[in-house]
This record gives C-alpha cells, structure tokens and sequence, in this order.
C-alpha cells in the first residue's frame, strides 16, 4: 500500500512539472511567432547614433515614417531609441566603432531584422531634394530582405521635412510588399539560420576526428545530420573558418512539422545538442537571435 | 414516323440549347478579366488608393462597364498595377485563390465597396462590319481602395498578414 501510494505520488509530480499552466492554457492554439524588426538610422563613420538622430529631424521623420508603414500592416516594430537607452544604461554597448555599435544594439534588442534608413538631401540652385535609400536584412544571416531608393522629386522648398514625406511615401509600400515576398518564401520553405561549429581549447576532438559509431570524421558526420534535418534538405556550408566549421545557411521550418507549433533556432540548437551527445561528444551550446554557436569541449 | 421526326427534333433542339449555354458560359468565364488595364494616375500622398483606365468589352454598355471594373480588380489581385506602388499583385497564388469563395464574391460585384471614384472616359459603339466585332466598349478611370481591399482579403484569410 505504501508503495503504491509513493509511486503514485511519484507519477503525479513528474508529470505535474509539465502539465499546462491552467492560467495560459490556450486550448491548444498556436499564434505563428513574428520575426522582429527594428528601423535604424544609417551612420557614417565617427557619428554617434542617437546623436545624429537628435540633431537631425528630417531622419526622425524618415524612421517615423517607415515605422508607420509598418504600422498601416499591423505590424509592431522596436523603439530603435529606446533600444539604445537601454542598452547604454546597461553599459552594453562596448566598442567605440559605430559599426560595431550598431550590430551590438541590434543584437541586443534581439531584433530579427533590421531596416537602415540612409537620408541624403540634395541641392540643385534654389531647387531642393531627397535621396533616400532603404534596406531590410536579416541580423544573423546577413540576408537582403528588401532594398528601394526612393526620391522627392526637387521643389522650391526648404522644408527637408516634407521632402523625406515624399520621398518615402513614393517607396514605402513596394519595399513592404518585397519583404512580404520573402516572408512568404519563408513560411513555405523555411528561414535560414546560421550555425558555427568549434573546439574549446584543449579539446581533443577537431574537424578530422574520426568519430567511433560513424566512423567517420567529425566534419562529414555533421554534414550528413545537417543534411537529413535541414528543412526540404537545403542548406549551404560557407566553409571551415580556422577551426570553425560554419553553415551560414541552414533552412529550419517556421512550424514543428510533427505537433505544429512554433519552431525555433533553440528547438534546433536542441537537437543538434542531443545528437553529438548521442555520439559520444560533449558539446555545449550558446543562441544568439538565429545563430547557433555549438563548442565541442 | 411523326413521332420519330419529333423526338429528334426535341433531341436536337434540347442539343442546341445546351451547347449554346455550355459555350456561352465558358466564353464568360475567358473574357471576363481580359480587358485592358493601365495605372492612370499617381496621388501625391500616400493614401493607399491606385487610379487605373480600365477597357471592358460586351454586348450591352452596362456589362461593358461591368467588364471593365471586373478586369481592374482582377488586375489588382493577380497581376499588379506597373508604374504604381501597386506593381505587385495582392495574391501571389493564382491557381490556388481564383476559385476561393471571396475572391470569386469579390470579382463578381463585391468589389463596388472599394470604388471610391469611377468615370467615364471613353464610349464606343463597335460594329462587325467596320470594327470586326459586334457590342460596346467602354473605358472607365477607377480609383480602388487598394489598402481596404488588401484588409478585405485578410479577413476572409485569402492572404495573410504581414510577416508570417
């Protein structure tokens, strides 16, 4: 009796600890995960970015602009200057070249995309102008989602304020619809990820490490996993990069193809984990956005 | 043998009459979307709205008119207006959509909700003799509400919103 009393109570905990929260129980629907995106202002080298956006209103109206593009689609986008304000009261932001500044933010706001606005005005006599050149990319891929330039036309006017309205109002919804293309080439064929494969120091195992139960060495056996579980099988290995064995594409799925809920570079991190401890490898594994670090110890 | 003669009278007549309406139909459903379509004109703001010439053909100018309006929305949901903020279309996937419920509601008289302007350019009455046709052609400028129709179709689930 006291045994079957304690493996009930046993069974129950265990599966207690993964039992549905009943508070965010949605009754088993999924909403399909958003990619993030955040607008920045393009920088020349030596300019501080938030310094550059305060003292020039005319990129305020461009990003504001482009941001409410996206808001006519009902898409939230990040708080490029809230961003920045955290990350700098965070003291996140270490390097003092801009471009790194700028790839550290966008990482750290965990935004999926990024969409630089680069504002150039222009003078013709007494005829003014704007040049205005946009492009969305993917953070961790470098991927080039979408890319317009778009011009005001040149008018009597000094108010840059309204050119940059037309400039960007002429671009606006062609450079959304070529995003909204690869987005849906996305959702039928799967977003890249990137992966990087390395060796800690001191580890014994490198890329020509023959692997026992494959018989194989390490580079070609993670080619083959890579292959079979790569989404409809495409991926691109960029190659080896020192010791690093690098895939800077690799399709996963936007949705688990067996339970359809979402799917995540994390879900795939996962599985590249349980595999290489399968084979008797100890690895450990760092995610940052859609990049997966995988270091063999 | 009278009886014969007018069971194959009845055969052949009954023959004709659906053949005639089998083919009636499907010369509909070809010439439906087919008229000529052209962006017109470029708004200075940025109001989700495109301006089109659209040139309809039939036998009655009402169902001219009405071709005309059905090929400028077919245009915008399938082909995309060149030269306009339109130049792609709303729904990539025609094979899959063209049959879809709302869409077929749409491109039949739905579309009238997102007509915000709609004139007259040009009327033309075609002969066979002269003209190698017979019926009437009609050109309108149409002004759609290209966002509320995009809105539209996100509703019924023909497209999905932006992102995934």
């Amino acid at each position: 009796m006291k045994k079957t009393c304690f493996l009930f109570s046993f069974f129950l905990s265990f599966f207690s600890a993964f039992a549905q929260n009943s508070s965010t129980n949605s009754g088993g629907q999924v909403v399909t995960a958003q990619p993030t995106i955040m607008v920045i202002p393009f920088t020349k080298e030596g300019e501080d970015m938030r310094t550059v956006l305060e003292a020039d209103p005319v990129k305020r109206i461009v990003i504001t602009k482009v941001k409410e593009a996206f808001d006519k689609r009902g898409f939230t986008t990040y708080d490029f200057v809230s961003k920045l304000k955290a990350a700098k009261e965070q003291n996140l932001l270490t390097s003092t070249n801009q471009s790194d500044i700028k790839s550290q933010l966008v990482t750290f706001a965990g935004a999926d995309i990024y969409v630089e606005v680069d504002v150039n005005p222009k003078k013709d006599g007494i005829y003014n102008g704007i040049d205005l050149i946009l492009t969305g990319n993917e953070t961790s891929t470098g991927n080039a989602l979408s890319n317009k330039v778009g011009n005001s036309g040149t008018f009597q006017t000094d108010d840059y304020g309204v050119l940059a309205t037309k400039a960007i109002d002429k671009i606006s919804v062609e450079f959304l619809e070529t995003m909204q293309a690869k987005f849906t080439d996305m959702v039928e064929n799967g977003r890249d990820i990137l992966i990087n494969f390395s060796f800690a120091q001191g580890s014994t195992v490198n890329g020509e490490t023959e692997i026992a139960s494959a018989g194989l060495p390490f580079s070609d056996v993670i080619d083959e996993w890579i292959s079979k579980n790569a989404y409809k099988n495409n991926y691109h290995l960029q190659g080896t990069v020192g010791s690093s064995i690098i895939y800077d594409r690799v399709r996963i799925p936007l949705k688990d193809q067996a339970t359809k809920q979402n799917y995540s570079a994390n879900k795939f991190a996962l599985e590249i984990f349980k595999y290489l401890k399968s084979i008797g490898l100890s690895p450990s594994k760092d995610i940052k956005g859609n990049t997966i670090f995988i270091t063999i110890k | 043998m009278n009886k014969k003669i007018g069971f194959v009278a009845f055969l052949l007549f009954a023959y004709i009459t659906l053949s005639k309406n089998l083919f009636a139909q499907s010369k509909t459903a070809m010439a439906i979307y087919n008229g000529q379509v052209a962006h017109a004109a470029t708004s200075q703001v940025n109001d989700g709205q495109v301006t089109v010439n659209a040139t309809g053909f039939s036998k009655s100018i009402a169902d001219a008119k009405l071709n005309a309006l059905q090929s400028a929305f077919y245009n915008v949901l399938f082909r995309g207006i060149p030269g306009s903020q339109y130049s792609a279309p709303l729904i990539t996937d025609e094979a899959s959509k063209i049959n879809d419920p709302a869409v077929q509601e749409l491109l039949d008289k739905g579309f009238n909700s997102f007509v915000t302007n709609s004139v007259i350019v040009e009327e033309d009455k075609k002969t066979r003799k002269v003209d190698g046709v017979k019926g009437y052609q009609c050109t309108l400028q149409i002004t759609i509400n290209v966002e509320g129709l995009r809105k539209h179709l996100e509703q019924k689930n023909v497209i999905r919103k932006f992102g995934f």
